[in-house]
């Protein structure tokens, strides 16, 4: 008889922990609305409890979010095929601003930060989302993007000094 | 120890991206000592604050799973089976 391990349903239940939020975040820049993120990440973590924990050692995230966007990517060309995106929808997906949220005081405040990212090249406003918006650490977004922790280091420093400084400005002006 | 404006240890220090132990302790007694570097913190704390809010655009709930996709996902693991046993199953498999 087949034996059950209950460490791999504990490091199943750990991972799932650890990175549901940030996976949904992410998935919902590929697939475009919240359902179809939700099935990315459940088929991501699905496949998880089939994976070998020991071949994943070090490249975890790497690997759950290489797998997670691949899947949102899936259901988006699938969707694409059968319905037309809603353009609202398309407009979202195109950009990775996610919309305002009330809870920013003011509006020329949340403007100068959508500024700062908008000047970025695509891949620094990736590493940017991930850190600010999926809540990864430098290490994990290293694993995905295949960036040197030590550029991703330099680039989160020189956005956030912009951002400060911008800040200084603003509240100095009259 | 000393850190000019542009250390990007600055920022490592406020998105709690130091590991190592004697550094951080490092950059704690520096602070305490050095006031401008104290403000300059505080304004990068302040910028990373600012950041993560704009950048969070949904509430809480909207960031999981729906419970039975969660649910879904957890009995799956309960079921996982240990990697002996799953190569003994592809071994039945192909002797079929």
């Amino acid at each position: 008889m087949d034996r059950q391990n209950p460490e791999q349903a504990a490091w199943v239940r750990e991972t799932l922990n650890r990175y549901e939020r940030p996976l949904v975040r992410y998935a919902l820049r590929y697939a475009g609305d919240l359902e179809s993120a939700r099935d990315a990440v459940q088929d991501t973590f699905l496949k998880l409890c089939l994976a070998d924990r020991s071949a994943l050692n070090g490249k975890l995230a790497g690997w759950l979010f290489s797998v997670c966007r691949n899947r949102a990517l899936d259901m988006r060309r699938k969707a694409r095929r059968s319905v037309p995106l809603d353009p609202a929808v398309e407009q979202q997906i195109e950009s990775p601003m996610p919309p305002p949220d009330a809870a920013i005081e003011s509006y020329e405040t949340r403007s100068l930060v959508y500024a700062e990212i908008d000047r970025l090249p695509a891949d620094e406003r990736e590493t940017i989302l991930m850190k600010f918006h999926d809540g990864l650490t430098y290490r994990e977004i290293g694993q995905i993007t295949g960036t040197p922790v030590a550029t991703i280091n330099y680039r989160m420093h020189a956005l956030l000094s912009r951002i400060a400084e911008r800040l200084r400005a603003h509240s100095a002006a009259p | 120890m000393s850190f000019d404006k542009n250390d990007p240890r600055l920022t490592a220090y406020v998105l709690d991206e130091i590991d190592d132990a004697s550094e951080r302790a490092a950059m704690d007694g520096a602070l305490e000592a050095d006031p401008e570097l104290r403000v300059l913190i505080d304004e990068l704390t302040n910028a990373s604050h600012v950041l993560e809010q704009a950048l969070d655009g949904s509430s809480e709930a909207d960031n999981l799973l729906d419970p039975d996709q969660r649910a879904n996902v957890e009995a799956r693991a309960s079921m996982a089976l240990s990697r002996r046993a799953r190569m003994r199953r592809r071994r039945l498999w192909w002797q079929v």
